[in-house]
């Protein structure tokens, strides 16, 4: 009976996700200054910081040599132009959804894709020299994004987008070739870094249905 | 059955001592020096100094080395100087002081210059003579070097200075391999230089360097100028001031290097035992170019040109799974080179994928497979074998035709295999006939890449496997960075490359081009061309070829010039690409008089050293007397002219297709070396367009 009560009280008082940042000026509800603030970041160091890149790359001798941030800091490093383009564009539309959902989410999927990733290419992709890009991470990002459209909207199209994206993966670890783009002289595609994002966007989920868990019955806290 | 036994024991005796033997003789390492013959009944001569400059520049270096003989004894002496073939030098000049006074050599026959100077030998006179031998060494006879006195030479020799994945690299040979036992059993060298030792280098390149390094040689000095670097080592002062040979941390593949340091030599004898190994790095994004060195003076019909082709080709990273061969020299000459090799095939194994397979093999008298059989690439297995390969110890003779047969063997015809064979030695045991390698290889489809190591390998036989299977070979110096190499070259294999390459020049009449066959351009390769060619104007030129079965054309237009004077060596160096040609169809097809005989007109012409020219110096009156012509002489009186003009002006750019370029990718290099990125394609905006039209339209609602 009192867990009853307790799950009546909660769930009265849990408020809307609207109302989430209700009391914020209109210009931060509506603009996602953190992923403006990161995209532009990364393309400062594209173009003004060159020779960060060097530092900052996924190069696995280096990691060997305790250079332990490049799991991280490699995925702010792009190859090219193009490589930067399409990153950063696809990071601007999936910053922007789950920012303006909730910070520290947006945070949490971040440091949680950035870290899966680097994780799994330095653990699995043995013989993978160098990476660079937010592609992996931006999967893990979307699937919480998703997640995150999903739990407030409930709407079905949101699974097919998710299994879409499954798809896609699968087809490139299959046939080892991305559907549309080729490779390049500088790079080539690692499918497995889109693998590793799509189980760190899983990870993520389960991390933030656990915290909410935590949150909805203090007595485990 | 007792006497069975004993004689199976004498045998099993003989072959241990007789490959102990082998194995003993094959692990001596010479080096460029004095030869003095080994039953020490004459006394050894001094080099008391060794001087070489060179200057790269235009692509192409020349390369000059001043010596000085002294003979410490109350007799008068003969000097032979030896020192391993530079790849693809044309030797151009030998110089020998005679009376104070420097008289340049002619080239003949190589049987007449030989009787020539064995003629002056006799009657007491100053000769010198400069042979070839095949491709091994370089041998200079001096005679006499006065009892208590000096003998000063001067060698010049011009070589086309490729750049591969925008990493240049010059070697200055001096370690021969230790792999002629005639010439072992006979001859102990004299390599100590008692006096001064100089090298200085200087590199004028009109595409920007970002880095300059001696990995075998850390105390150079290296400087680098407005347009030019200068590199410098020598054996007398300590170099406190520039950057030193390790300060520029210029490593292929940005690995870290791990060559063994020497510590610079200070006031100390310096040995010519060790190559000189320069490498120089060219800045990053650089376009696929075509560079046009030509030499044609006014009045000439006909004029010479270099052109160097430097591809920015989509070349996209294979990602089927292959199949690998190694087929490892593990014979007696390997010796000191054995760890470094192992090192570089556990770097080549690591850099494999999951989906490739690979066998191991090794040879010396006799082939053994150490893999049985094709392994998965996983990372056990690449540990497993790498550990089995550092167990092996190197000993015995050469079997490269054994090696060779065994690794092609057991190929699975549905997956894309190739031979990645490592060796520095001749095939002296089993199979030795040029002919029966090149049936061999041909027997399989499959692709041959060769690892050369040190200065005394048959180069021209593992040079005509590769071209026969469309591989490629790669020299390798031993104060060379192996791994890098080895790294560079499985980076290289691992694009597609551009096969059945073919060069048109259309709007000028072009002729006698060298290579006939250009064959496959792998990723990084340079394509350096020579050849003739009537008038002048605009030129139409179209690089043809496949990749991945499809036909790619690569077209530009550009002139070739009226008049060019700056650069006459590459005259020499068309003819000795020429003769190359020539003597790669000897070494196929047998050795023909007609073959022969065009090596000796062309060596005669361009007064060039080659397998049947020799060049010869006598007293300036002797030449009249024989009726020698001075035609070497002249021929460098217009190189050094044009020398000393290059180097007073500043670097030209000799690019030529800025105006229509020949390639849309930027040419690669080794930092741009198949690195992973996470790709976002239109497919995944596919996805994220509705996704982020139904967050707008919820908010909105919201």
């Amino acid at each position: 009976m009192d867990a009853m009560n307790n799950k009546i009280i909660l769930a009265k008082s849990i408020p809307p996700r609207s109302n989430d940042r209700g009391g914020m000026p209109l210009l931060k509800r509506h603009i996602p200054w953190h992923t403006i603030m990161i995209s532009v970041g990364i393309i400062l160091l594209h173009y003004l910081f060159m020779p960060l890149n060097a530092l900052f790359i996924y190069n696995r001798s280096a990691i060997a040599q305790n250079e332990v941030w490049r799991l991280l800091t490699g995925h702010l490093v792009h190859y090219n132009f193009d490589h930067l383009f399409w990153n950063v564009l696809a990071f601007g539309i999936i910053g922007t959804t789950v920012e303006l959902k909730s910070l520290k989410r947006f945070y949490r999927a971040l440091l949680i894709s950035f870290t899966g990733v680097g994780l799994w290419l330095w653990l699995g992709a043995y013989t993978l020299p160098e990476y660079s890009g937010l592609s992996g991470a931006l999967n893990g990002l979307f699937v919480g994004a998703i997640w995150m459209e999903w739990k407030d909207t409930k709407q079905n199209y949101l699974i097919l987008i998710l299994l879409g994206a499954i798809a896609k993966i699968i087809f490139e670890l299959l046939t080892h070739q991305t559907i549309f783009m080729q490779p390049s002289e500088q790079c080539s595609s690692v499918p497995i870094s889109h693998l590793a994002g799509l189980m760190s966007g899983f990870v993520f989920i389960l991390f933030e249905i656990g915290l909410m868990k935590l949150k909805s019955n203090p007595s485990n806290i | 059955m007792q006497f069975k036994l004993r004689q199976k024991k004498v045998f099993m005796f003989s072959l241990i001592l007789s490959m102990l033997l082998i194995g003993k003789l094959t692990t001596v390492a010479n080096a460029a020096g004095l030869l003095t013959p080994k039953d020490r009944s004459l006394p050894e001569l001094d080099i008391k100094d060794h001087h070489v400059q060179v200057v790269l520049e235009d692509g192409y270096a020349i390369t000059t080395v001043d010596q000085i003989f002294y003979n410490p004894h109350d007799s008068d002496l003969e000097a032979i100087y030896s020192f391993p073939v530079p790849d693809k030098a044309a030797m151009s000049e030998f110089t020998m002081w005679i009376d104070g006074k420097p008289i340049q050599g002619e080239v003949l026959e190589k049987k007449k210059a030989r009787e020539v100077y064995e003629d002056q030998k006799k009657q007491g006179k100053n000769a010198g003579l400069t042979e070839k031998d095949g491709y091994k060494t370089f041998e200079t006879s001096v005679y006499p070097v006065r009892a208590n006195q000096e003998t000063r030479i001067r060698l010049s020799y011009i070589q086309p200075a490729a750049v591969d994945l925008g990493m240049g690299q010059y070697t200055y040979p001096l370690e021969e391999g230790g792999v002629d036992d005639h010439k072992l059993s006979f001859w102990t060298a004299n390599e100590e230089v008692t006096g001064t030792f100089n090298f200085d280098l200087v590199i004028r390149s009109s595409y920007p360097i970002d880095g300059v390094r001696l990995p075998g040689h850390p105390g150079a000095q290296i400087v680098q100028n407005e347009d030019e670097w200068v590199i410098h080592l020598d054996n007398l002062v300590d170099h406190s001031g520039g950057l030193n040979g390790t300060d520029q941390s210029l490593t292929i593949n940005n690995q870290q290097e791990e060559m063994e340091a020497q510590p610079a030599a200070l006031n100390s004898n310096f040995r010519l035992d060790k190559d000189i190994v320069v490498y120089y790095r060219l800045t990053d994004n650089l376009p696929g170019s075509v560079d046009l060195v030509a030499y044609k003076t006014e009045g000439d019909k006909r004029g010479t040109f270099m052109l160097t082709i430097t591809p920015g080709m989509d070349l996209q990273p294979i990602i089927e799974g292959r199949d690998w061969v190694f087929v490892l020299d593990v014979s007696g000459s390997m010796q000191g080179k054995y760890f470094t090799l192992t090192e570089g095939v556990s770097r080549a194994l690591e850099n494999m994928t999951e989906r490739d397979r690979f066998r191991i093999i090794t040879f010396n008298e006799t082939s053994r497979e150490i893999s049985r059989g094709f392994i998965p690439a996983t990372r056990e297995n690449v540990q497993t074998y790498i550990d089995r390969v550092r167990q092996v110890q190197p000993g015995g003779g050469t079997n490269v035709y054994r090696g060779l047969q065994q690794g092609l063997k057991s190929l699975d015809a549905d997956r894309t295999s190739s031979i990645i064979l490592v060796t520095d030695g001749v095939a002296n045991v089993g199979i030795t006939q040029q002919k029966k390698f090149i049936e061999l290889i041909k027997k399989k489809d499959i692709r041959l890449f060769t690892f050369i190591m040190g200065n005394s390998a048959n180069k021209p036989l593992l040079n005509a496997l590769t071209r026969h299977s469309h591989g490629f070979a790669i020299n390798v110096s031993n104060s060379d960075d192996i791994v890098g190499k080895i790294l560079l070259a499985t980076n290289k294999v691992n694009f597609q490359s551009l096969h059945g390459a073919a060069l048109k020049i259309k709007g000028i009449k072009t002729f006698d081009l060298t290579p006939k066959d250009i064959g496959s351009l792998y990723r990084g390769q340079q394509l350096v061309v020579f050849g003739h060619y009537y008038g002048s104007g605009k030129a139409d030129v179209s690089l043809q070829g496949r990749i991945s079965g499809k036909d790619i054309v690569y077209q530009t237009q550009f002139d070739f010039p009226v008049i060019a004077d700056q650069n006459p060596e590459i005259e020499r160096l068309w003819a000795y690409a020429t003769i190359e040609d020539l003597t790669e169809q000897m070494d196929d097809f047998g050795e023909t008089d007609d073959t022969k005989n065009a090596i000796i007109d062309i060596g005669l012409e361009y007064s060039l050293v080659t397998d049947y020219t020799s060049m010869v110096v006598v007293e300036e009156d002797v030449f009249k007397e024989l009726g020698i012509e001075r035609r070497n002489q002249a021929r460098l009186a217009t190189e050094n002219q044009s020398r000393q003009k290059r180097r007073a002006r500043p670097v030209q750019s000799r690019r030529v297709d800025t105006g229509s370029p020949m390639f849309n990718h930027n040419q690669p290099t080794t930092r741009s070396r198949g690195g992973g990125a996470g790709a976002i394609d239109p497919f995944y905006f596919l996805l994220l367009l509705p996704f982020f039209r139904g967050f707008i339209n919820n908010r909105r609602k919201r």
